[in-house]
């Protein structure tokens, strides 16, 4: 596994577009990482008391964010993490809307809201985030998360 | 099912019949029945208590396991158990009973430094999380890089921080000595007790199998035995019913370990299910209790 500790200046920079964007003030303990290409994880210090490249890692902690120049979307864990305590752009989805999303759907909606990507609430929880239309919320959920079947 | 008829071939039941002689036909009826569905809540995200309203509200029948308060059998349900906006969630893992025992009999505290040896799909590793609140470590290896994939996956979805996902050959924790507090080895086997889950499973009995299984089980519990700090705690698993794999192991292991001590396990509601030969541990037979046969030993380390 690649790995590479974020710059401070980029560290800043994602601290100051989770203030921005969702009011949220990241934890002094998220240390940040890349592993792989424009993936931030979130990584706990302890991991790095054991001897990483001999152990043959594929992933530690939890991936946060996809994070380039222009492009800024949490993951569904990152999503929920940040959303408990987000003071702004969330969007408070029915559970209809719910299941169209986790689907792989878009949907109709007015927003109201000025972020790019917007946390999704249902009343059961967050379900990750969405692209802003303004009219519309675009599904992000992989393929691979996404619900198939419905029974 | 994979199969729409169970076979036993007579080889299977000449086996099994020498080992639990009389209850044989009891033994094989239980195989023919579909496992009881449970679901393992995830308390990092909701309480036994919320998701048990929350799905009866929706028509759901459950009811809680005795021994594991964060478990719940589903008796009815009106969708899929893997196709719920609950499930996507995390807020539960589709796990059976069985699987449940021996995270909890591992019984990790908050600030262990954890190996779960064979952690893929990642059911157990998922509980190790949730019961250590996030906090410690847990190194969960798995040796198919395509199962890391399914790992990660699950692992994210259960909202699980505190792990560090390696590949590669568990045999090779041995070149790591006594690192980890504690140790799960739930072992690649056979799989004979997870009949009820597949069929074919029985059409493949083979007597070859089991003991090419075991070679590899005991090696794996060497490795992880010298990966395990002094006074540290290993439990080994497996989801299959023949002796070798088991009991056999775990004598072989004590007779050639000095250092090691078999632990009694003590789990209300399975006092009266133990090995063969071994009191400490649980054996779980489906004709005796309505569950997947599974085996569980602890061992600690002087």
């Amino acid at each position: 596994m690649r790995y590479s500790e974020l710059r401070k200046k980029e560290t800043d920079t994602i601290k100051g577009l989770l203030f921005d964007n969702y009011g949220f003030s990241m934890p002094k303990s998220w240390n940040l990482y890349y592993l792989g290409k424009n993936k931030v994880w979130v990584v706990k210090e302890e991991f790095f008391d054991l001897p990483i490249q001999r152990l043959n890692v594929e992933v530690m902690g939890f991936y946060l964010c996809h994070f380039e120049h222009d492009i800024f979307r949490l993951s569904i864990l990152g999503a929920q993490l940040v959303g408990e305590n987000a003071s702004k752009n969330v969007l408070d989805i029915s559970l209809k809307e719910a299941w169209e999303l986790i689907r792989g759907f878009d949907i109709d909606k007015e927003t109201n809201l000025d972020a790019t990507y917007i946390i999704l609430k249902s009343p059961i929880g967050i379900i990750g985030v969405g692209k802003n239309h303004k009219t519309k919320v675009l599904c992000q959920i992989k393929k691979n998360r996404r619900v198939r079947n419905l029974n | 099912m994979s199969s729409k008829k169970p076979v036993f071939k007579d080889s299977f039941k000449d086996y099994f019949g020498t080992l639990i002689s009389g209850e044989l036909d009891e033994f094989i009826e239980s195989c023919k029945k579909p496992l009881p569905e449970s679901i393992r809540v995830n308390s990092l995200k909701i309480s036994a208590k919320e998701l048990k309203n929350n799905l009866t509200a929706q028509g759901w029948e459950v009811i809680d396991v005795p021994f594991y308060k964060n478990a719940l059998i589903v008796k009815k349900r009106n969708a899929s158990l893997g196709n719920t906006l609950e499930h996507f969630m995390g807020q539960y893992y589709v796990q059976e009973q069985s699987s449940m025992i021996p995270p909890l009999v591992l019984n990790p505290k908050t600030a262990d430094l954890v190996l779960d040896c064979c952690a893929s799909p990642g059911s157990k590793t998922t509980q190790l999380s949730e019961m250590m609140n996030n906090e410690g470590v847990i190194v969960a290896n798995d040796m198919g890089i395509g199962r890391i994939s399914i790992l990660s996956s699950n692992l994210e979805r259960m909202g699980s921080r505190n792990v560090m996902v390696t590949n590669g050959d568990g045999k090779r924790f041995k070149l790591f000595p006594e690192t980890f507090d504690k140790i799960l080895l739930d072992a690649p086997c056979t799989g004979y007790g997870a009949i009820r889950k597949d069929w074919s499973i029985a059409k493949m009995f083979n007597p070859k199998s089991y003991k090419f299984l075991a070679n590899i089980q005991r090696d794996l519990m060497m490795s992880c035995w010298t990966a395990l700090k002094p006074k540290g705690e290993m439990v080994y698993s497996t989801c299959t019913l023949t002796k070798e794999e088991n009991e056999d192991n775990v004598s072989e292991f004590l007779d050639k370990h000095s250092d090691a001590k078999l632990e009694n396990i003590s789990l209300k509601g399975f006092e009266h299910h133990r090995g063969i030969g071994l009191k400490e541990s649980i054996r779980i037979w489906p004709h005796r209790i309505d569950m997947e046969g599974f085996f569980i030993a602890k061992l600690v380390k002087k």
